[in-house]
């Protein structure tokens, strides 16, 4: 074992040293965020003040979830990069401190959770949502799977594991069965997460660095951004409108292009079509066959899966800026280029078809879920929830999608923070205004996440068009 | 060589910081129409950022620059037309074929000159089969050939260079160079070179300056400086860019 002041290095290293101790989990609208969540845990389930336990239950629960969040965005990016080839070959000593850190992180926050919601499967639940989401970091992308299998375990397991399996589960032989298979594949994604050295690990951190750097932690991964890769149908329409805009010499289209086809609107046709897709076999599963278990699967998909589908549409947006960032040198060539226009026509030109491609997303995505959502003959209720839901999430994508990019504009983790914040306070008060009036929270979902998508894009709007010119994005400092 | 006139580009005590290290602090510099100017400075000594800024990529902390006549903040059309421009780091639109990219740009261009760019293609070893090919599938030396031609394509006026040979073999080398002087050089262009390749410097430029501490410390026609010094370009480079906290005593 290392020394225990070795440990303590290290984890100051990747944790309280990262970004100069200036990032923004430390920052003071995050703290407050977590003050406010344990004002309000505390006051909605504390119903007993002399009730010491529940409301030590509710405090760890709370200090769980921040340290949740630290060592997803702070410790294992922060680590990983530390764990290099060379690192790991020559100082295997710092590998295995890492190791040990990661894993002693990963039993702290799966044991406090599980203490709090007094459930050890809760417990884990978020231990699997972690690891999920430690390998998606790690460049195992299909590690997807499991963070939604683990996210909708509650109510998928009920319906398709047959229930003697269910009853197993819940009894704690079941339980200690899926502690072990738990534990062993934390293991594994250990090993994964740190590789010894050689080859392998050459090849899998440069696939690493570009996951960490799509998930915003450019500071410890200067790698480029990642380049999604559009899919055959999407490049043939991104290639029709290249001519198209070339042939016009359309100046706005043509700046807008250059940021690639994961950027143009076609990249998500795939996506529409595979959910209306799911719509449309569920459909034919119902007409085919009306038994129970069936209709309680298409339920649930139609309900939560439909419902978990709009996370597709918050994210619609966030290639933008990534794409902004690709390509610096050729964004330099096309602002010196005569039909670019000066600074401030370009960053008009350039706002407006950021805007144009988000609401394009927007509008195909949610044309798709509604569509979906209605094939599924789910009811007019569920089709206008999944309108509103679709508009919350489309005021999400609508964050930081203008902005000062010649500083720093596009996605980042902190925005992704505010975004999160502002559609649960707009989801809360559409909450409270259906329940004042004695109806459904979704007319005002609607109506407030357009108000303030709306307001979002003018206030953004007007900061992009004052601010340096977006090209070249991120170098103009 | 036609080298009077107005200088085509003037920066006057431009200054330019990152964090707390001063890249560029107070430089002066011109340069005049037809002129073939090689800058010559140390790793980090700021060439890169000098010539972002020259042509109004970055923006300064002091100072101003000027080309054509114009305030580079307020380029007009016309005098971004007449602008070519290697970066140090040719990050392609990978996604595109070399067609497709040629023919993007040659949108943004009033003025394309198409026999050129067939011309160049042809000889640099772009066939059929490579202009279908992605970006992003070609060697580094053939990204770097296509963002020549691109740079070379609409005829500029001003061509700034940053180490544009820096990933071709010597013999894409030999090829480009022999391109800069007959295609380029020949019809009156004026060309900012950066490269650490003093060789490739010695057979294109006729005038050298030196960057250092943010300053061009030293600049005049090639010729007359290694006749003046009697030492070789290397020679040359290494006295004035040395630092006066890495000479060693005897």
């Amino acid at each position: 074992m290392m020394p225990l002041a070795q440990y303590r290095a290290l984890l100051r290293v990747t944790t309280v040293q990262r970004d100069g101790g200036r990032h923004f989990l430390y920052g003071k609208p995050v703290l407050g965020v977590f003050a406010v969540l344990t004002a309000t845990f505390s006051v909605g389930f504390t119903h007993d003040w002399t009730d010491f336990a529940h409301v030590a239950r509710v405090l760890l629960g709370v200090a769980a979830s921040w340290l949740a969040l630290a060592w997803t965005m702070l410790f294992l990016p922060a680590s990983m990069t530390m764990n290099s080839a060379a690192h790991a070959r020559l100082l295997p000593q710092q590998r295995r401190g890492l190791l040990h850190l990661a894993a002693a992180g990963w039993a702290l926050v799966t044991c406090a959770m599980a203490v709090a919601a007094g459930d050890w499967r809760f417990g884990l639940v978020v231990g699997m949502l972690l690891q999920a989401f430690a390998l998606v970091f790690g460049a195992r992308p299909l590690a997807l799977v499991l963070v939604v299998a683990a996210g909708n375990s509650t109510w998928l397991a009920p319906m398709l594991l047959p229930p003697a399996v269910v009853a197993a589960f819940a009894g704690p032989a079941g339980q200690a069965g899926a502690t072990l298979a738990v534990l062993a594949l934390g293991t594994l994604s250990l090993r994964w997460l740190y590789p010894a050295g050689g080859d392998a690990h050459l090849a899998l951190s440069a696939r690493q660095a570009t996951m960490l750097a799509h998930a915003g932690a450019h500071d410890v991964a200067e790698g480029p951004a990642p380049h999604k890769h559009a899919g055959p149908v999407a490049l043939r329409v991104y290639g029709a409108a290249l001519r198209r805009a070339g042939r016009r010499r359309d100046a706005a289209r043509l700046l807008m292009l250059g940021l690639g086809p994961v950027a143009h609107w076609s990249a998500w046709i795939g996506g529409a079509f595979s959910i209306v897709l799911i719509g449309v076999c569920a459909r034919l599963a119902l007409w085919w066959t009306d038994a129970e278990p069936v209709r309680a699967l298409v339920n649930g998909v139609g309900g939560l899966g439909m419902a978990s589908m709009v996370l597709a549409v918050a994210f619609s947006t966030a290639q933008f800026g990534q794409q902004l960032r690709r390509h610096a040198g050729e964004e330099a060539l096309l602002r010196l280029t005569p039909l670019a226009g000066d600074v401030k026509l370009l960053n008009r030109r350039l706002a407006g078809q950021l805007l144009r491609a988000g609401l394009l997303n927007w509008a195909l995505l949610t044309a798709a879920i509604v569509a979906a959502t209605y094939v599924f003959d789910a009811g007019d209720e569920a089709v206008l929830r999944e309108f509103a839901l679709c508009c919350l999430a489309g005021q999400v994508a609508l964050t930081g999608l203008l902005g000062d990019y010649a500083e720093k504009g596009g996605w980042s983790l902190a925005l992704a923070f505010q975004a999160a914040v502002v559609a649960a306070l707009d989801g809360a008060a559409s909450v409270a205004l259906g329940w004042w009036n004695a109806g459904t929270p979704w007319p005002w979902m609607i109506a407030l996440a357009l108000a303030t998508g709306a307001l979002q894009v003018l206030y953004s709007r007007r900061r992009m068009l004052a601010a340096p010119v977006a090209f070249p994005a991120g170098r103009m400092a | 060589m036609n080298t009077v006139g107005t200088p085509i580009v003037r920066l006057s005590s431009v200054a330019k910081r990152f964090g707390e290290h001063a890249v560029l602090d107070g430089l002066d510099w011109q340069i005049l129409p037809g002129q073939i100017v090689g800058l010559l400075g140390r790793n980090g000594a700021g060439k890169s950022t000098l010539l972002e800024c020259m042509l109004g990529l970055r923006e300064l902390d002091r100072g101003s620059v000027t080309l054509f006549g114009e305030d580079v903040a307020a380029l007009s059309e016309a005098a971004r037309a007449r602008i070519g421009y290697v970066p140090q780091k040719t990050d392609l639109f990978d996604w595109l074929t070399p067609d497709q990219l040629l023919d993007y740009f040659k949108a943004m261009y009033p003025r394309w000159n198409d026999a050129k760019v067939e011309g160049l293609l042809g000889r640099w070893g772009f066939g059929a089969r490579l202009r279908r090919t992605p970006v992003k599938r070609l060697s580094g030396g053939e990204q770097q050939r296509l963002a020549i031609i691109r740079a070379l394509a609409h005829d500029p006026d001003l061509l700034v260079l940053d180490e544009p040979v820096s990933a071709l073999d010597p013999l894409g080398r030999r090829d480009f160079l022999r391109e800069l002087v007959d295609g380029v050089i020949e019809r009156g262009t004026t060309v900012v070179f950066s490269t650490h390749i003093l060789s490739d410097l010695e057979r294109v430029a006729f005038d050298l300056a030196f960057l250092k501490e943010g300053r061009i410390v030293l600049q005049g026609q090639a010729d007359a400086l290694l006749e003046n010094e009697k030492v070789s370009l290397e020679d040359l480079f290494i006295r004035t860019t040395r630092d006066a906290a890495s000479e060693v005593a005897p």
